[in-house]
């Protein structure tokens, strides 16, 4: 595992250890929910020179696992694809080639995050807004293929990574809840070091980025 | 007095038609009678032909058989702008020009001397003089192949840099990309030429013989079978005979032309690199036949520089030039191909036939590597190795197939359809043997050279233009950041980067692979 995935792993310990043993709550609570939003790539130039925009549309969903009234766990998925053309750049400038490149980045991620919110009190309202922040690690699959690419020009890998995240989640209903949330990761190493990609040519090797998206949570 | 009304009428249509005559002071010097033919014969794949003796080199003996590597009696000037008339006439002074006149598609000027003077102590003496940016000889251009006589199956060429994945990206580009021939004209159009033929003088074997006059004779030319289609030829232009006719009377270009540009998937022949591409037909370089039927100029760098002018001027893209020369550099050549590739064209050149007699630098393939857009090709075997003949030096950028027929026999040559030699080179067995030539029959001849490496990399331009890369100066990076190195590691002066690789340059780059 690469040092950041252990630094996300510690990170992630660290907040699922720091979970009182008798907390008020009794019981585990799961939610789903299912997330969009936008993510804006670190390997900027090489994503910009592929797909001609460094950012995309991201869709996901995921599980999330209440350990306390303040921690809980989430273990999500999404996707980015997006279809580029291949290119040749030369003095700086890229050259668009006819040929289609699909770019398909599939992060699955455990994340573990506190929830800064304090016990109910009868007395008062409940917060309308409930802060929260953590991380986690992640495995990322990058898929890169073209109409005509072999087996072996295409690419398949999946690298793991990790990643901090914070948000503010605002009940909608008494099943429903919304959050936006912002995160950023980082997965290094992932382009490899092929002298037909963009990403070596630019020396960008970190798959990761920061993502902004709005997520719908359904669950008590 | 008064002239009758129909004298008037007469008089001024008379007068008229001679100051439209006057106007159209571009001379003719020789008129088709005919422009329909028979389709062209195709007599098939001629792999089974003894090897011909190669050509006297250079090949124009006709009549112009000084043995000297330029032209006598005139120079190329290029004055600095701005330079006076007077100025000028004074320098003309110094070498006792007579005349001066600037061609069409030219910026330098074509200074008349004496026919005894030394064209190369000339021009070194106008080279000198400050309002003279250049001045040389007129130095003759020939042609790159190694004459040898010795279909897809038998097109090994392709296969060797995997053109058959390449033309999954691209499939031999589009009309769009017009591709020029600068050569010995194309066998692109029908026609049929009535020529007096003279007699004429030159060595058969180490007897100098003379060959009979064969009085009027009706010459019929046909376009190549498998190369000529609708909307194929663009823009003709001949600058040997000053026409818009630049029938090949050789071969030579109509081979070049058929490996850029051979129709392909069509269920005849061959295949060629970019079988989508209109060819510019621009006849810069004279052959045998020229010079028997005595046409009026010669394939000087003069002349090829007015060519280069001429196809950037009317669209070309690309330009292949499987021509050269050795001996002294040729500033005209310099900038014409310094005008090419800053007006989008990008220029392949042959690299030299010349290994193995002495290896010397050849013209203009040694301003390649100075020039972002130009690339000068040297030539492969079957065995990927190169290839007997193939110059090397620090101008060779790249290599492609060229053919070794030493090693691998008469098939080890690039085969395309072209003229059958039998029915063109008549003179080749002596005077008892040769008759008028035809030029509408055709068959699949094998030829070996850096001739016919070069348009393997003027149809890859094609292709990598049609892909989406623009400019020459990105197409030469692509195609050597791709190549297949070959030799010792690294650019070298006998493969340059390497062996052209299509598929990997029209793949480009991908975000990770």
């Amino acid at each position: 595992m690469s040092r950041a995935a252990l630094g996300g792993a510690f990170l992630f310990i660290f907040l699922v250890s720091s979970v009182p043993p008798c907390q008020a709550q009794n019981r585990i609570a799961i939610r789903g929910f299912a997330d969009a939003g936008l993510t804006i790539f670190t390997a900027t130039q090489s994503f910009d020179a592929i797909l001609g925009t460094p950012a995309g549309a991201v869709f996901g969903g995921g599980v999330e696992v209440g350990l306390t009234r303040n921690v809980f766990l989430s273990l999500a998925a999404s996707r980015f694809r997006r279809t580029g053309q291949r290119v040749f750049v030369f003095q700086n400038e890229v050259f668009k080639l006819n040929e289609p490149d699909t770019i398909t980045v599939t992060p699955l991620q455990l994340s573990a995050a506190y929830r800064f919110q304090g016990r109910p009190n009868p007395a008062t309202r409940p917060a309308r807004f409930t802060p929260y922040a953590g991380g986690g690690i992640g495995w990322h699959r990058l898929s890169e293929t073209s109409p005509h690419s072999t087996s072996d020009e295409d690419v398949t890998t999946t690298h793991a990574g990790y990643h901090v995240l914070a948000g503010v989640e605002t009940p909608l209903r008494r099943w429903m809840a919304a959050a936006v949330d912002a995160q950023w990761a980082r997965v290094p190493n992932a382009f490899g070091d092929s002298p037909a990609s963009v990403a070596s040519l630019y020396d960008e090797h970190d798959l990761g980025g920061f993502s902004l998206t709005v997520r719908i949570i359904l669950g008590q | 007095m008064f002239l009758s009304k129909s004298a008037s009428v007469l008089t001024v249509l008379t007068l008229a038609v001679g100051i439209v005559a006057a106007q159209d002071s571009v001379p003719r010097y020789r008129t088709f009678i005919s422009d329909t033919t028979l389709p062209g014969i195709d007599t098939g794949i001629r792999d089974k032909d003894a090897p011909r003796p190669p050509r006297p080199f250079p090949t124009d003996v006709v009549a112009r058989s000084s043995g000297e590597p330029y032209l006598r009696g005139s120079i190329a000037v290029k004055f600095r702008p701005g330079t006076a008339l007077a100025a000028e006439r004074l320098m003309m002074d110094r070498v006792g020009a007579t005349a001066m006149e600037m061609p069409s598609y030219a910026d330098f000027q074509i200074v008349s001397i004496d026919e005894n003077a030394d064209p190369e102590a000339a021009a070194a003496t106008l080279a000198r003089q400050p309002d003279v940016e250049f001045a040389q000889a007129r130095y003759k251009i020939h042609p790159m192949f190694v004459p040898n006589d010795p279909l897809y199956s038998q097109q090994w060429n392709f296969p060797q840099i995997d053109m058959e994945h390449a033309w999954d990206l691209n499939p031999g580009a589009t009309s769009s990309i017009v591709v020029a021939v600068l050569d010995s004209g194309v066998a692109y159009r029908n026609a049929v030429l009535r020529r007096d033929i003279p007699s004429w003088r030159d060595f058969f074997g180490t007897t100098l013989v003379t060959y009979p006059a064969l009085g009027s004779v009706d010459i019929p030319f046909a376009a190549a079978p498998d190369l000529a289609g609708p909307n194929r030829f663009v823009a003709p232009r001949d600058f040997i005979w000053n026409d818009q006719d630049p029938l090949d009377l050789d071969g030579h270009g109509t081979h070049v032309a058929g490996t850029i540009g051979q129709l392909t998937n069509n269920g005849i022949g061959v295949a060629g690199m970019a079988f989508n591409v209109r060819i510019m037909p621009v006849k810069v370089v004279d052959s045998m036949w020229d010079d028997i039927l005595g046409s009026p100029f010669e394939g000087t760098d003069d002349v090829v520089a007015r060519g280069v002018h001429y196809a950037v001027d009317n669209g070309a893209q690309v330009l292949n030039m499987s021509i050269g020369r050795a001996g002294a550099p040729s500033p005209l050549l310099q900038e014409a191909l310094i005008y090419a590739t800053s007006h989008g064209a990008f220029v392949s050149i042959a690299a030299g036939n010349d290994f193995e007699r002495g290896n010397p630098t050849q013209w203009p393939a040694a301003y390649a590597n100075s020039i972002q857009g130009a690339v000068a090709v040297g030539a492969t075997g079957r065995d990927r190795q190169r290839a007997y003949y193939s110059s090397t030096g620090p101008y060779v950028e790249l290599v492609a197939p060229g053919g070794n027929q030493r090693i691998g026999g008469t098939t080890a040559g690039v085969v395309q359809q072209t003229y059958d030699f039998a029915f063109t080179d008549t003179f080749i067995n002596g005077p008892a043997r040769y008759g008028p030539p035809r030029f509408d029959v055709f068959s699949y001849q094998f030829l070996q050279g850096t001739s016919m490496s070069t348009p393997h990399v003027a149809g890859f331009a094609a292709l990598l233009m049609q892909q989406g890369i623009t400019k020459p100066a990105a197409v030469e990076a692509a195609m050597e950041q791709f190549a297949t190195d070959l030799g010792p590691q690294g650019a070298d002066q006998q493969y340059g980067y390497g062996l052209i690789n299509p598929r990997a340059s029209l793949r480009g780059l991908g975000l990770a692979k």
